[in-house]
């Protein structure tokens, strides 16, 4: 990530280990939705043990200025994608052509009716706001984010990112249930 | 189906929605998910404190890996020797175990073909089939 400053493995062990148990419990959480989510064959404490490990091994490094509790969630959430891509590659492998397509799909499924239907929420909560919605209607038609600071920001990346962290604000503090 | 950048932006409300969640919403949702959350809790504290840095190596690996070294050197220090006292090169002792129809076809034919072999090439190729057992160093002897 460009623009952060990295602990050194030994500043990053500390850091990780003097996480406080409400921390360690929102990665707990955190490891649990990534699971539902993609239903994951494993434990939530595997996850997280699995992003602590990576971390304590430097495969992974602790941005500085960032919430331990942040960089080891989003590091949770790339080794979920990680295990979804495995499992979806080896169903590949396991089945004729003819079933590829229905085995991914099968794969696939169970998330992306829920995401359709959080992402539905999400544009629903902000349909009153034309800024708001015209950078979820750019990130649904899949523009990159390059183009989409370029086209609706004048090149700012900063407003782009402004405008990202107002979105999640909002719809955490008002997007009901644990979506 | 949301694609990707969507599905992130979907993934970081969730955890800015879980990052503002009290101690104790949090053992309230967890206790959905396990039967014993002081358990797990305390399982988890368990390994991160127990979690150390990784330790270099220990002395029986440092010593394996430093008789590998040693062994690699004496192979590469040997064919050299060997060469020398033969009063050859690395190519030279190539072309002779060709002529003796001791190199893998593959090797036979890029020699015939006239491809271009650089000594360090030739010492590489050598130093390869000594080691994978397709030619010993005496097998040059008319």
């Amino acid at each position: 990530m460009q623009g952060y400053e990295y602990f050194d493995s030994d500043d990053a062990i500390s850091q990780v280990q003097s996480m406080s148990e409400e921390d360690m419990l929102r990665c707990l959480r955190a490891a649990y939705y990534f699971i539902d989510k993609y239903d994951l064959p494993i434990e939530g404490e595997d996850l997280l043990n699995e992003a602590i490990v990576r971390i304590l091994e430097g495969k992974r490094h602790l941005p500085k200025g960032v919430k331990v509790y942040t960089a080891i969630n989003q590091i949770m959430k790339s080794v979920s994608y990680e295990i979804l891509t495995k499992r979806s590659d080896e169903a590949m492998r396991n089945t004729s052509p003819l079933d590829d397509e229905s085995i991914a799909g099968s794969l696939l499924d169970g998330y992306s009716e829920k995401s359709d239907q959080r992402w539905s929420m999400l544009t629903s909560l902000f349909k009153e706001d034309e800024d708001a919605s015209a950078f979820l209607a750019a990130t649904e038609q899949g523009i990159k984010k390059s183009q989409i600071v370029e086209d609706f920001f004048n090149g700012n990346e900063t407003a782009y990112d402004s405008m990202r962290r107002k979105i999640i604000r909002k719809a955490s503090s008002q997007m009901k249930g644990s979506m | 189906m949301v694609n990707k950048e969507a599905n992130e932006l979907l993934d970081d409300i969730m955890l800015d929605k879980i990052a503002q969640m009290s101690d104790k919403q949090l053992n309230k949702e967890l206790n959905h998910y396990v039967s014993d959350l002081d358990v797990v809790k305390a399982r988890v504290v368990s390994r991160l404190t127990s979690h150390q840095k990784p330790t270099p190596l220990s002395v029986l690996q440092a010593a394996r890996q430093g008789l590998e070294r040693q062994r690699e050197l004496y192979k590469k220090s040997t064919i050299r020797e060997t060469l020398v006292r033969k009063g050859t090169d690395a190519k030279g002792m190539l072309i002779k175990l060709m002529a003796q129809g001791k190199l893998p076809e593959n090797l036979t034919l890029a020699f015939r073909d006239g491809e271009e072999f650089t000594d360090h090439d030739a010492e590489k190729i050598l130093e390869d089939l000594v080691n994978m057992g397709v030619v010993e160093i005496d097998d040059s002897k008319d």
